[in-house]
């Protein structure tokens, strides 16, 4: 099978004119309008994804309008449109091609898995599949889609400045990453040389997490890979049988199965649970240093700092501690004194009946509603 | 050769899914905001940022014990309750019980020095003898939920004149079975350095490894489905509330987090051995009170085994354990959980206070 490429004008034009009926209706039904500010063109529009581009310029007008709860919803909801319909179109394509095919299941199954792989599986049209980077925005990029947006959250460095380490590999580091190590093993000299050290220090650290963030990016790269093997089979073993899918929805919940018994296949291993935990604590030492970075910063400046507060937290809490302990010594003394003054009371006036201590009334089983249904789970009970 | 799809069903697919996002958009614009915890209830203690509730009563005699609910410190409580026809409280209510809910706060910088002993010999401990001194009586019935059950577990040991029954749902007991995917990640967690440098746990790195145990499902499938059902606002607004719930993680008190990890993700001392929480030590080998265990037979969280273990490591000679066809959150908000677990609950409960 050739030329995705082929295809991709006819997809856009069937998709553009169906698009252009649809979004004129939309727009008379919900009485808006096209010429607001900034908004996107409804057809004619160019790049590589004909519905992402628009649904995002789209979504984001939308989001702002709903409630807030409902804010983030919607962005994760787009953001699963876009992989939808990006899976839409690369099936769409596939099967144009297919259309004329005169071979055999098992050889439409090979040639499936050829042009999946041909294209870095579902979603990853004409991406350049050996880099683990270009799912991110698709299906098995989610993991580390979810890590990313994290990672950036927590850091006030922006995201774009990992992207630029992206090049590098484990194996063969970029040319960037060479120079930058260069640079680090340069000794300080001067009057600012210990600023020197701690500004060499982090970006050891940087590419250190820059370098665990890879390898975690790689070893879901071969979740992709087995995705699309697993998918190819079982889509394969349908057609075997004759049967077909029914429409779209089932093709994306097949992927998201495949998927997903990739991904499980994939972090039983101990690999997995150990680079995820090296990632996790390459960030912690990256962040530990900003902190210490900053905090030099901030007594030079005579600010207040994280330590001085924790300082006094941990001081707080200590003397809360001693005064919850303080308030038990006082409340078992109390009762201590109660019971001996009861104590004394009783040997003082040997007729006078005793302090009456208050005892639980006799417990009866609770009032149940009728008709409530009895349970049918399964139990097991053991009793000695 | 047939195709698996053809190219028109396709295009008309992704056109409908269209259609239902722009047109679910227009519904979720009119949804407004998602309640929750729609149960009558009315504060009755107070400690720091610990909120203790007592549920009203639905019956005209509620059991003379009443029930004290531990949820986990992860998520927040108001699952139990989350809206009128999905709330394991309302239906325990509605068997009698008489409920009260711990509802832990959202820990904040203050916060970051609770040990494991504040959180079951104090805010617990102080809770234990709020409701107890309301109703004129030494012990109580508790539930614990997933963490929760384990802190309850740790209680019952340390206080067993404090329990009269233990109820441990989708509880985490062994931490090192086969298949705990949260434990496994755990393992080589530098949690030292992770609670040195953040303090308190961030939420949102807990809901990433929550997410990351199922994600293709989790972040994305799970919002197709939402796609189908966007025109009913009914539909929608449940989906909602379960999102919001969700998404709503406090942060973790850094040193609690510390010693939840050390002791129970990586050294597993509750079955192992060597567990002390306050300068005493914890062993299941105390809990001597009737102990009813409920677990899911899919929980991807609490593997079904890690709650079995109880069994075989509890002291009490009364020991009854259901299983719950679903999973873990499942257990709490499904139709046929609220149909079977609470009265199965009750039910246990009211048998022993006969």
């Amino acid at each position: 099978m050739s030329g995705i490429e082929d295809t991709t004008e006819a997809w856009t034009k069937v998709w553009m004119d169906a698009q252009k009926q649809y979004l004129d209706t939309w727009m008379k039904l919900s009485g808006g309008s096209r010429d607001w500010p900034g908004a996107p063109a409804p057809f004619g529009w160019g790049g590589a994804s004909p519905w992402g581009d628009p649904l995002q310029q789209w979504s984001s007008l939308m989001t702002q309008a709903l409630p807030r709860d409902s804010q983030g919803i919607s962005t994760r909801l787009f953001d699963l449109g876009k992989s939808y319909l990006s899976l839409g179109e690369t099936f769409w394509h596939l099967m144009q091609q297919g259309k004329g095919f005169t071979g055999s299941a098992t050889d439409w199954q090979e040639t499936l898995k050829n042009s999946l792989a041909a294209a870095g599986g579902l979603g990853l049209t004409g991406q350049d599949h050996v880099d683990p980077w270009s799912g991110m925005a698709t299906f098995w990029g989610l993991p580390l889609n979810n890590w990313q947006r994290f990672a950036c959250s927590f850091s006030p460095f922006p995201g774009e400045m990992e992207k630029a380490l992206r090049p590098e590999s484990v194996t063969q580091p970029s040319e960037m990453t060479r120079a930058v190590r260069q640079m680090l093993s340069l000794p300080p000299v001067g009057y600012t040389r210990e600023w020197q050290e701690q500004a060499q220090e982090w970006t050891q650290l940087y590419l250190d997490y820059a370098r665990t963030l890879q390898e975690y990016a790689q070893l879901l790269g071969k979740v992709g890979q087995r995705t699309t093997e697993l998918f190819s089979g079982k889509l394969g073993g349908q057609l075997k049988k004759g049967r077909s899918l029914e429409g779209l929805r089932d093709a994306y919940n097949l992927w998201i199965d495949c998927g997903e018994e990739a991904y499980a296949e994939a972090v039983a291993t101990p690999d997995f649970s150990h680079l995820q935990a090296q990632m996790v604590n390459a960030l912690m030492r990256l962040k530990r240093h900003e902190q210490e970075m900053v905090h030099e910063v901030m007594t030079a400046l005579n600010m207040p700092t994280r330590q001085e507060m924790d300082t006094s937290h941990k001081r707080v809490y200590e003397l809360q501690r001693r005064l919850n302990a303080l308030q038990d010594t006082v409340e078992n003394l109390a009762s201590s004194m109660e019971l001996a003054e009861e104590s004394r009371a009783t040997r003082e006036t040997p007729h006078a009946s005793p302090v009456k201590r208050k005892t639980p009334a006799r417990k009866k089983a609770a009032a149940q509603k009728p008709g409530q249904p009895k349970p049918r789970v399964k139990s097991k009970t053991r009793k000695g | 050769m047939q195709l698996p799809l053809q190219p028109d069903q396709i295009l008309k697919d992704a056109l409908d899914f269209n259609r239902k996002i722009t047109h679910g958009l227009l519904t979720l614009r009119d949804v407004g905001d998602i309640s929750v915890g729609t149960t009558p209830k009315e504060a009755v203690y107070r400690e720091d940022k610990l909120v203790l509730y007592h549920y009203r009563p639905t019956v005209d005699k509620p059991a003379k014990t009443p029930l004290l609910i531990v949820y986990a410190l992860v998520n927040r409580p108001y699952m139990t309750d989350l809206q009128e026809d999905r709330s394991i409280i309302r239906n325990l209510l509605d068997h009698g019980e008489d409920v009260y809910l711990i509802d832990w706060g959202y820990p904040d910088g203050a916060d970051r020095f609770l040990e494991l002993d504040d959180y079951i010999n104090r805010y617990l401990h102080h809770c234990v003898q709020h409701v107890c001194k309301a109703h004129d009586l030494r012990r109580l019935n508790l539930l614990g939920i997933c963490q929760g059950g384990t802190f309850s577990l740790c209680y019952t040991a340390l206080h067993p004149e404090r329990v009269a029954n233990l109820v441990t749902m989708v509880t985490p007991v062994d931490f090192h079975t086969p298949n705990n995917v949260l434990s496994d990640w755990a393992r080589e967690l530098d949690v030292d350095l992770l609670v040195d440098t953040v303090g308190n746990m961030p939420g949102e790195l807990l809901n990433w490894s929550f997410l990351s145990l199922k994600p293709f499902r989790l972040t994305g499938q799970k919002y197709a489905d939402l796609a189908d059902i966007m025109d009913d606002p009914v539909k929608l607004r449940n989906f909602l509330r379960m999102e919001k719930w969700i998404f709503d993680s406090p942060d973790q008190a850094g040193e609690a987090f510390r010693q939840f990890i050390k002791y129970f993700y990586q050294q597993n001392r509750l079955v192992t051995g060597g567990l002390e929480i306050g300068g005493r030590e914890v062993s299941l080998r105390q809990v001597t009170a009737p102990v009813l265990n409920v677990y899911a037979t899919e929980d991807h969280l609490v593997p079904p085994q890690s709650s079995i273990a109880l069994e075989k490591h509890v002291g009490t000679k009364d020991y009854t354990a259901i299983a719950f066809p679903g999973g873990h959150i499942g257990i709490y908000v499904s139709g046929r959980s609220q149909k079977e677990v609470p009265p199965a609950i009750a039910s246990w409960l009211q048998e022993r206070s006969r």
